[in-house]
């Protein structure tokens, strides 16, 4: 357990400034009374006891599954989650003598703690910061939020929100909604809720929409917005023992845990950030990319070197190149190829040590600007004297995809090349030909059609799982730091990840694409 | 062009003859004039056009600007290594009469004959699964996905410029002034260096310029062995390409010509300063 | 000075097949000889440009056959004069001496008693594509002084000259030999021009020295046809001598006290007498006067300024006689008239040559 305590990092210290002020302060504060020596560390070995782990209910779901997981694993630790709503609990080790372990997120709880005496000094361990976020219902119409200050306007009726004392959320929620400067237009909207019942409200359409630590984030809804840091403070979620706990082997199993690379990952998933990973200075991770997919990627690479402080270094190319490389060079740890296709070979020739889909192409119909021709589906391209545009059937991922498309619509692949005029080597460079108008119209994939709007319509049609393309993010076996590999995927999978490709135009839920079908 | 006093019949000559390379310069002008006026157009609802959008974005400036400070100094790097290189070489194929001289001057050209892209595999191949290669990698330079990958494969595909204008300007010095200024007291390389080197000297300025060129817009090996990796490796063709594949179409004609501007200015300088004082 | 011994080479088509050459200290050696006879090699082996297959080649008794040709002291003036292009005239002459890091003061000292002496101080500054074929050669000649070299090795020297500055130009190498006291090597393919500055001449004539005397030597006593023909002596009889008397063709006369041999009996054209003739042919004089006589018709008349050269056709075949213009016995000479020639059996030369590769015909100059 040496170096266990990050506060005697200068680099995390550095996080904490940037991230959590001034609560952080506070936090640093508390943190750094590890200095002066860890009780983590020098207690004795006892016998095994269940080591209670106390939580504010709105942090359960998410720590719920990987306890319940290390003690699958670890039969001989009993861990008992305690969760209660946030006041309650503060109620109640502020009074009592219980001992465990407290996790608590944002600086509310660990404050009115520390002041009654009952933290063990320089025991606090930052797992994540997690940001705010306004959450709607996951089918919801609702486009996502470019700015906090659209809470204000006529699409939000009813505004969910955690109240001011009820700790950490209610507060920087407060706080965004001032310094957005539209505390008084949203007021009368507000609806007051308890911080664990805001995902449930938004989810089922009780409010419009709910601000909301990512962490709390569930299928049922999805992020709309991740409120910036200049508006709040990012809750820190910390690890604490309460005062007179044991240092026994259990509690010692559960700190371990806590800080071992799976909660990462999982606070990761749930949006959070983490403070600089407590190892040897890691290399930066190689990132083979598709070139069309960069623009979320760069995004991506940005954001997860802000929550984590790994270092993501790309390369952009067409999709079969990265694999020749990755054959080649044997070297790099992660891959994300534009289409299935490609993945499905990197894993053939074992390349593949774990992998996820991030995203989805969905096929659509490129026309130009105000649809001069009229299209509005695909048996309309097959209307004579149209001059259409296609992806190279050999060599980009939407040509092969397309004879699959029309096959699944009971449609003649070679009936349309009747009216093909040009098969492009890339995708965007059929997106460009839209929008020069040098063909009518091209089946071209969601995303890429979203960069060419201000030249060209996109005319969506239904689909369904066999008529779109799931894009995978893979973590090469070659990695020298897998666990850092896996936290990117983890990240690509989390509110934040998923925002930064909703924001490229690319569909993050086949049943929520970017262009919606006209019905 | 001026000196000849011509009669009627060879300025017909003249004009069929300017035809024609009017008719080529004239080509790439208008080539070149379209894109720049495409990029100056007036944006799609009356929005700025790419050129000012391009210019306004701070992001989009500063990634320009460390792209064209990595190509000029690629570029330079590389054609400065193929030059040090190429002369000795090419003095040892134009002086030297050796068995194998045909074959070692295929085996030059074979560089320029691989398709770029593959000159890449090629020298991933080299890097990664040769014992040679790996061990330069390992112990000497890392070379894969790095700057130095820039340099290397620019030098690849590219010195065979140099050595073959080199070799060309050698071949142009007759050996007799070699001859001449050792029978003076010179030893071969004091004679190499006073004589057949400032004579050759507007071959190898050629060849550098070429060297150059080729590099500036080299892009397929570069991407295979150095990455493309934006910030890093992503010298202008690069770069271009980049924003091709991401949409920014009127981004990647933007670097196109900046390209053309950078290297017509670069090309200027480096034949002024390249035969400066030698009229001969 | 040099001595050069069975050097043997071969170079792409030129050979040199055991060369013996030795030249005297101050002495003007020119290497004469037909255009592909080898000369330019010779000289390039003796610059040490070439490395000779066999052969020794030593300068004031030192082995220099594999020396650098730093180390010889042997300056070169290639045909073309090889001026650095890139060099001032100045810097050209200079060349040697900067190269060898002597001081400044030096340098400009000998650079301008050389240009002073050659005459070329007003070219000092030009580069040389602005200077006409004499001017080149002069500071080239200078070039090769300035580093005052054991041996100046001339190759056609005269070749880029101006016909009209010829004889100047002569005169300025003689002066460079004998007032520069330099050992000179200077090749040329005119016997002319070898006369009138050689001390001694060499010819070469398919990668072999064939002769090698005073100009006089090989003016009077040629040793083979080659020679012959090539220092001009157009006409060749063949003919066999005994006893003290020769025969050649239809003629018979003195031989003095040559051994019996046989081969060619030779006359130069300008020791052939002409006079207008009568008509019709002579029965061949077969006593033995001074001169032969032989009448014949003229073939072609042409003026060669100092001279005219007049073809005869004889019985005997024809006949090149160079005969003053103001010779009156044949003022107003035309072609197809009748003429008697006389051959001054005093002047022939004897040439003991059974075979040496020539067609047997006196019929072979031009």
């Amino acid at each position: 357990m040496s170096g266990s305590v990050p506060a005697s990092r200068p680099q995390s210290e550095k996080n904490a400034s940037r991230h959590v002020h001034p609560n952080g302060f506070r936090i640093a504060l508390i943190l750094g009374l590890a200095l002066a020596g860890s009780p983590w560390q020098a207690a004795p070995e006892s016998i095994a006891a269940p080591t209670r782990v106390y939580m504010a209910r709105d942090l359960e779901p998410l720590f719920r599954a990987p306890l319940a997981e290390f003690s699958r694993r670890r039969p001989e630790r009993t861990v008992e989650i305690v969760a209660r709503p946030g006041s309650a609990m503060r109620k109640e080790l502020a009074a009592g003598r219980s001992t465990g372990i407290l996790i608590a997120s944002g600086a509310t709880e660990l404050v009115s703690l520390d002041q009654a005496g009952r933290l063990a000094p320089g025991s606090a361990i930052r797992l994540a910061d997690v940001p705010l976020g306004v959450f709607v219902r996951a089918a919801s119409a609702v486009k996502n939020l470019s700015d906090l200050k659209a809470l204000a306007g006529p699409g939000f009726a009813r505004v969910g929100i955690a109240a001011r004392a009820s700790g950490a959320i209610g507060a920087e929620s407060e706080q965004a909604l001032h310094k957005a400067g539209i505390w008084e237009a949203v007021r009368p909207k507000l609806v007051v809720l308890p911080p664990e019942d805001l995902i449930a409200a938004a989810a089922r359409g009780d409010v419009d929409a709910s601000v909301a630590a990512l962490n709390q984030a569930e299928a049922a809804v999805r992020a709309a917005l991740i409120i910036p840091d200049r508006l709040h403070d990012p809750l820190t979620m910390t690890a604490v023992l309460l005062r007179d706990t044991p240092a026994d082997a259990g509690t010692r199993a559960v700190t371990d845990f806590l800080r071992s690379p799976e909660i990462r990952d999982v606070l990761l998933k749930a949006g959070g950030r983490l403070p600089a990973p407590d190892r040897p200075a890691a290399g930066e991770l190689f990132f083979y990319c598709g070139a069309g997919l960069r623009e979320a990627a760069d995004d991506l690479i940005a954001e997860f070197g802000k929550a984590t402080g790994i270092r993501v270094r790309p390369t952009y190319t067409g999709s079969g190149c990265l694999l020749a490389q990755i054959t080649i060079s044997e070297s790099g740890d992660l891959y994300m190829p534009g289409e299935q296709f490609y993945m499905d070979q990197a894993v053939g020739r074992g390349f593949i040590r774990e992998r996820e889909v991030v995203t989805y192409f969905i096929p659509v119909i490129m026309v130009g600007k105000g649809n001069p021709r009229h299209i509005h589906g695909l048996t309309d391209l097959f209307r004579p004297g149209l001059r259409l545009g296609i992806g190279e059937k050999d060599s980009t991922a939407i040509g092969a995809f397309t004879p699959k498309l029309l096959a699944a619509e009971k449609l003649s692949y070679e009936a349309l090349l009747k009216n093909v005029v040009a098969s492009f080597a890339t995708a965007p460079e059929m997106g460009n030909a839209v929008k020069l108008g040098a063909v009518d119209a091209a089946i071209q994939w969601d995303a890429v059609a979203s960069w060419y709007l201000d030249g060209a319509d996109v005319v969506a049609f239904p689909t369904d799982p066999a008529t779109i393309s799931p894009v995978p993010l893979g973590v090469l076996k070659f990695s020298r730091d897998p666990a850092a590999a896996r936290s990117f995927l983890k990240f690509a999978l989390s509110p934040v990840g998923r925002a930064i490709f909703e924001k490229h135009g690319h569909s993050i839920d086949p049943s929520r694409p970017t262009f919606r079908p006209k019905s | 062009m001026s000196r000849d006093r011509d009669s009627g019949r060879s300025s017909r000559l003249r004009a069929v003859l300017g035809g024609f390379l009017f008719f080529y310069l004239g080509f790439i002008v208008l080539v070149i004039l379209a894109n720049v006026l495409w990029l100056g157009r007036p944006g799609a609802g009356g929005g700025p056009s790419p050129w000012t959008f391009l210019w306004s974005r701070p992001d989009l400036r500063a990634g320009l600007w460390s792209s064209i400070r990595l190509s000029l100094v690629a570029s330079t790097i590389t054609s400065c290594l193929a030059i040090v290189l190429a002369v000795p070489s090419a003095y040892a194929l134009s002086r030297f009469r050796f068995r194998g001289a045909a074959v070692i001057d295929t085996i030059i050209d074979l560089p320029i004959v691989v398709p770029p892209l593959l000159a890449g595999v090629a020298l991933l191949i080299f890097f990664r699964q040769f014992p040679v290669g790996r061990f330069i990698e390992q112990h000497i330079v890392p070379v894969v996905y790095t700057r130095t990958g820039i340099v290397v494969a620019q030098f690849f595909v590219a010195s065979a410029f140099s050595i073959r204008a080199v070799k060309a300007a050698f071949d142009g010095v007759n050996p007799r002034f070699e001859m001449v200024a050792r029978s003076l007291g010179d030893g071969p390389f004091r004679a190499f260096r006073r004589v057949a080197l400032p004579l050759a000297r507007n071959g190898i300025v050629a060849g550098f310029v070429m060297t150059w060129a080729r590099a500036m817009g080299e892009f397929g090996p570069i991407m295979m062995l150095a990455g493309a990796t934006p910030g890093k490796t992503d010298v202008l063709s690069v770069s271009a390409f980049l924003n091709m594949s991401s949409g920014h179409v009127e981004a990647s004609i933007a670097i196109v010509v900046l390209m053309i501007g950078l290297a017509a200015g670069a090309l200027i300088v480096f034949k002024k300063l390249g035969g400066k004082g030698y009229l001969w | 000075m040099i001595a050069v011994r069975r050097l043997s080479l071969t170079l792409g088509e030129f050979v040199l097949r055991d060369i013996d050459l030795d030249v005297a200290e101050g002495e003007y050696f020119v290497l004469l000889g037909p255009t592909g006879a080898g000369k330019t090699v010779l000289l390039e082996c003796l610059v040490g440009l070439h490395r000779p297959a066999a052969g020794t080649i030593r300068l004031d008794g030192a082995d220099v056959t594999s020396a650098p040709p730093e180390r010889r002291g042997i300056a070169y003036v290639p045909q073309d004069y090889c001026l650095f292009p890139n060099l001032t005239a100045r810097d050209n002459i200079a060349y040697g001496l900067a190269g060898r890091n002597r001081p400044r003061a030096e340098i400009e000292a000998r650079t301008g008693e050389l240009a002073d002496w050659l005459g070329v101080r007003p070219l000092l500054e030009r580069r040389p594509l602005t200077l006409s074929g004499g001017e080149k050669q002069r500071i080239a000649l200078a070039r090769a002084l300035a580093v005052r070299p054991r041996l100046l090795l001339l190759d056609e020297p005269l070749a880029a000259v101006d016909p009209s500055t010829r004889d100047e130009v002569c005169g300025e190498l003689k002066k460079i030999q004998r007032e520069g006291r330099t050992t000179v090597i200077h090749v040329c393919h005119n016997f002319e021009e070898a006369l009138t500055v050689a001390d001694r001449i060499g010819i070469l004539r398919d990668g072999r020295l064939v002769q090698i005397g005073s100009p006089r030597d090989i003016f009077r006593r040629p040793r083979s046809a080659f020679v012959a023909r090539f220092t001009g002596a157009a006409n060749l009889l063949p003919g066999e001598w005994a006893d003290g008397s020769a025969r050649a063709g239809g003629f018979r006369f003195p031989a003095g006290g040559r051994k019996p041999g046989r081969g060619w009996i030779v006359f130069r054209p300008e020791d052939v007498e002409v006079r207008r003739g009568r008509e019709g042919a002579e029965a061949p004089d077969d006593g033995e006067a001074e001169k032969a006589k032989r009448t014949g018709v003229v073939t072609a008349v042409s003026d060669r300024g100092p001279y005219l050269r007049i073809e005869i056709r004889t019985a005997e075949g024809l006949f090149v006689a160079a005969v003053s213009p103001r010779d009156e016995r044949i003022g107003g000479l035309t072609e197809g008239e009748n003429v008697e020639i006389l051959l001054p059996f005093d002047r022939a030369a004897f040439i003991e040559d059974a075979d040496d590769g020539e067609e047997r015909s006196p019929r072979r100059s031009s």
